[in-house]
């Protein structure tokens, strides 16, 4: 195992965090589109909601615009997919140029959408890219360690997510488990007694959903 | 000859914790022909190992405190036999380009040429060093406070007022203007008081020491620290830390001549 | 000439690639930081096997003496005894750097990387322009386009003999290793937001170097260290540095510099890192001292120049101001202190009034200048709108340092995409193109 700097662990994690959370959003707001089809821009209020996000949106066309492409709007898809990028870009000796390429490549198909009159169908090659981005991190980067970092970081903000979204018990307990076994494969600092904890959450009859979030955003200690 | 015990002694106290604070002091005497150093100590606190190196300018000593402190302290003891053999002999001529050379702290303005117009045109050797020794004795007002580390020779000479930095760039830049290669020295000086600064200039293959500041010729009483083109080259402390502090800093120096009961006794309890 | 047809047909193709993998440089409009791609013309500078030769002569030459100027001027300072270059275009140049007197970087190498600019005139001959010796830049550009040209037309490698560019990366490696004082290597950005940064990410990736911006390393007990996350840490032997001296260490330089690391050069002159390149070559690259270059090359290697300077004139000597003010509207003026393309005029294209205030300026500050011929550039042909159409280009040829100089098979054409323009600098708009050295 290399020596990674605290920095580079750091950008790994958040790549994975951010890489993921575009991913996710993306789908959820698919869902939330396919309302606004019918008109029932009250799906936006309840989408923010499950996000734990402010409702800043006037319309469903403001929706589309401001919550996919306004880079000054922190919670926009554009904005989280440019932070990936912003980690990716800075990596490129860690996981390679190919890697670095699929995100390079997702801000570029973002970019190309804007103003489309069928966004979801241009979201798909975001959604691609990030996809091969994952796959060629697992197939191509050589170091474990580093590798293990970005998956942490990705099923940290997966875990997040499906608890702020109140998903079924059976879901976090996958996602807690595959967390539980990623994590001991790197060399993160983290409290082993966190990771029970959570698996102890998971099994409980009654979810506790803002607890597993708040063990989850402070489980890794960077 | 004369056999000089020094203290130096520097104490840094910051507004705020710092830390990872990285120091270099220059404020050991180097070994020369004209100064030979028989014992030279450095304490630091926080304690930490320094590490002794030397440039063109003479002997630093450097290290690093990694946990967070509020105060810093250098203490620098020893002990030099001063004034030997007339002066430190000088590189050979064309290896002393740097010290013709004017820096950004030395170069000439309106202010400048119009004390070397002051000066006899063809002035050279002995007749331009006095001339300018006693210009300057005439004109320039002692006065600390009235300038800062970064003063210029031409600001200096504008006001005509500062200390002994001020005054040993002034005479500097004038030298430069007549081609005479010179050096800005930094040292201690017998008696009490804090480090003290002038001007070594080129004559018959030696490094002569004047010191405008005191209207004199260097003698035994001087301790030779470090020498540069100027000022900035010979700072007695550089440092840069962590923290959002703010800095005091006070020093004093310490001079007197190891023979005497009280020095030698100091030496003795020095020496382990 | 080879036939290139097949590849350029693929310009558009290969520029996609390259925004794909992200090579782009920084720039500052107005203060706001933007990312540019580099615009790549497919159509190849091409130098045949047997021009190359007499460039790698020429080059190699240049360097090793450029190298031996250094150490001497730090050192003990013969050239000046001797009376070949006066003392003030050395000792009041801003790029001597009084802080690297009497210092010795390791198996005494100065220049690692040196960029040497050349313009090729329509004879054919070839001039240096100007020699980089600092932080040269532009190797990666070549490097990666080369990568993709032959991914969208490997018919064209296959019919033409070009010599491989892509080992740039090992001749790095060997010129960082040759120099190694023991411990990892490293290369030091100013990071993202530096122009060059996708090189310096680029170059990390491919010669396996870990890329680092300052607060990573630190310097204990005399030695330079690698930190890692967790605890560990690794000496470190080579510092590929990207950053200028000025910012290289608050401790030695810029007081103020944020991005350097305090107490590195002491590690350098102690001997316990390589540094490269070794601060203070700013002395043997500034503008001043090209004029002197090719008497450098007498001086040192005894041998006479296989390439030369473009005619240049020093108005610090009385006979050669006396040349620019009568030939004023044929030359070009550079000021010493700019680079980048910037404090460079041109006498034909100044206004009466103009003219009539440089030349105030230049007898008021005659070391300030220089003054050339100007060069009947051979200008190279782009693709335009689906045309050939000439534009002024120079190349920047890469000498590394090993056991021996080498230079390597490639280099960075420049070009200007404004028909008018002499000035290539990518920083101005200008674009790229691959060089290929011919290898039958």
């Amino acid at each position: 195992m290399g020596i990674v700097s605290l920095t580079n662990t750091d950008k790994l994690y958040w790549l994975g965090r951010y890489s993921e959370r575009v991913y996710t959003t993306i789908r959820l707001f698919g869902e939330s589109f396919d309302h606004l089809i019918e008109g029932e821009v009250q799906s936006i209020g309840t989408f923010c909601a499950s996000l734990n996000i402010p409702n800043i949106y006037t319309s469903g066309d403001d929706f589309v615009e401001r919550y996919l492409f306004d880079a000054e709007n922190p919670d926009s898809v554009l904005a989280n997919l440019t932070r990936a990028y912003d980690n990716a870009m800075t990596l490129r000796e860690e996981i390679g140029s190919e890697c670095v390429s699929y995100i390079q490549l997702a801000i570029y198909a973002m970019n190309s959408l804007r103003g489309s009159e069928n966004p979801m169908f241009g979201l798909q090659k975001v959604v691609d890219d990030i996809l091969a981005f994952w796959g060629l991190t697992d197939d191509i980067i050589p170091d474990e360690n580093v590798r293990n970092i970005i998956k942490v970081g990705k099923r940290v903000e997966r875990l997040d997510l499906y608890a702020r979204l109140r998903l079924p018990q059976k879901d976090i307990l996958r996602e807690v488990r595959r967390l539980a076994v990623r994590i001991s494969r790197t060399n993160l600092q983290y409290a082993q007694a966190d990771v029970e904890r959570l698996m102890a959450l998971a099994m409980a009859g009654e979810t506790a959903y803002d607890e597993i979030v708040a063990l989850v955003d402070g489980l890794v200690k960077i | 000859m004369r056999r000089l015990a020094f203290s130096f002694r520097l104490r840094l106290d910051f507004s705020a914790p710092v830390q990872k604070h990285h120091y270099t002091l220059r404020c050991l005497p180097t070994d020369a022909p004209h100064q030979r150093v028989l014992s030279a100590l450095l304490r630091v606190e926080p304690e930490s190992r320094a590490i002794t190196s030397a440039d063109a300018c003479g002997r630093f000593d450097f290290g690093c405190i990694v946990p967070a402190h509020t105060g810093f302290e250098a203490l620098a003891e020893g002990c030099v036999l001063s004034a030997l053999e007339g002066g430190e002999p000088a590189a050979p001529d064309w290896q002393l380009g740097p010290y013709r050379m004017f820096t950004p702290l030395t170069a000439p303005g309106p202010s400048i040429r119009r004390l070397n117009d002051e000066l006899a045109a063809g002035a050279q050797g002995d007749g331009l060093t006095d001339e300018i020794m006693e210009l300057l004795r005439r004109r320039f007002v002692y006065l600390p406070g009235s300038t800062h580390a970064l003063t210029t020779a031409e600001e200096a000479a504008a006001a005509m007022r500062g200390v002994c930095q001020d005054e040993s760039h002034i005479m500097i830049s004038l030298l430069r203007l007549r081609g005479v290669p010179c050096r800005y020295a930094v040292g201690y000086m017998l008696g009490e008081g804090s480090t003290h600064a002038w001007v070594e200039l080129l004559r018959a293959g030696r490094w002569i020491g004047l010191d405008p500041t005191n209207h004199r010729a260097v003698g035994d009483e001087y301790i030779r620290v470090s020498v540069g083109r100027d000022a900035g080259d010979c700072p007695v402390n550089r440092g840069v830390f962590f923290g959002g502090a703010s800095q005091a800093s006070e020093s004093a120096v310490r001079v007197w001549d190891a023979q005497t009961p009280d020095g030698s006794t100091e030496m003795g309890r020095e020496r382990k | 000439m080879p036939d290139t047809r097949e590849l350029t047909k693929h310009t558009e193709e290969i520029n996609e690639l390259l925004a794909r993998y992200g090579v782009k440089f920084g720039l500052y409009k107005h203060g706001v930081f933007k990312e540019q791609l580099f615009p790549f013309d497919a159509i190849p500078r091409v130098i045949s096997e047997e021009d190359f030769a007499g460039l790698e002569r020429g080059l190699k030459q240049r360097v090793m003496a450029l190298n031996c100027f250094i150490a001497d001027i730090y050192g003990e300072k013969k050239i000046i005894r001797d009376r070949v270059v006066p003392e003030e275009f050395v000792f009041d140049s801003p790029g001597y750097l009084a802080q690297c007197e009497g210092a010795k970087p390791p198996k005494g190498v100065w220049s690692h990387i040196s960029g040497i600019d050349l313009v090729q005139a329509k004879d054919g001959g070839w001039f240096i322009l100007e020699d980089n010796l600092r932080v040269p830049s532009g190797a990666s550009y070549p490097m990666i386009a080369r990568e993709l040209c032959r991914r969208a037309s490997p018919r064209t490698f296959q019919t033409n003999g070009v010599a491989d560019n892509r080992d740039y990366a090992a001749l790095l490696r060997s010129a960082m290793d040759h120099v190694n004082t023991g411990g990892c290597t490293v290369i030091l950005t100013p990071g993202r937001y530096n122009a060059a940064y996708f090189e310096h990410s680029y170059l990390a990736e491919k010669t396996g170097a870990h890329l680092v911006t300052g607060s990573e390393l630190t310097v204990e007990d005399g030695f330079l260290w690698f930190n890692g996350y967790d605890g560990r840490k690794e000496r470190v032997g080579t510092v590929y540095r990207r950053i200028s001296d000025d910012y290289l260490d608050p401790m030695s330089f810029r007081a103020d510099s944020l991005i350097g690391i305090p107490h590195i050069y002491e590690v350098f002159r102690q001997g316990n890192v390589a540094l490269m390149n070794a601060p203070g070559n700013g002395v043997a690259d500034d503008k001043g001292i090209y004029y002197f270059v090719p008497r450098m090359i007498r001086y040192y290697l005894g041998e006479e120049t296989v390439l030369h300077n473009a005619p240049t004139y020093l108005p610090y000597y009385e006979q050669d101001m006396q040349y620019v003010l009568d030939k004023f509207d044929s030359l070009v003026l550079k000021d010493v202190a700019e680079a980048g393309g910037y404090g460079v005029v041109f006498g034909s294209k100044m206004t009466k009034a103009q003219k009539e205030d440089f030349i105030a300026l230049l007898k008021k500050e005659p070391r300030r200048f220089i003054a050339q011929e100007v060069i009947d550039f051979r200008d190279l042909d782009i693709m335009q709108g689906g045309e050939p159409v000439p534009r002024k280009a120079d190349l920047r040829a890469f000498v590394l340092m090993g056991e021996e100089p080498m230079v390597w098979k490639s280099g960075l054409t420049r070009f200007s995409r404004n028909p008018d323009s002499f000035i290539v600098n990518s920083s101005q708009g200008g674009g790229f193109k691959d060089t290929w050295v011919l290898s039958h």
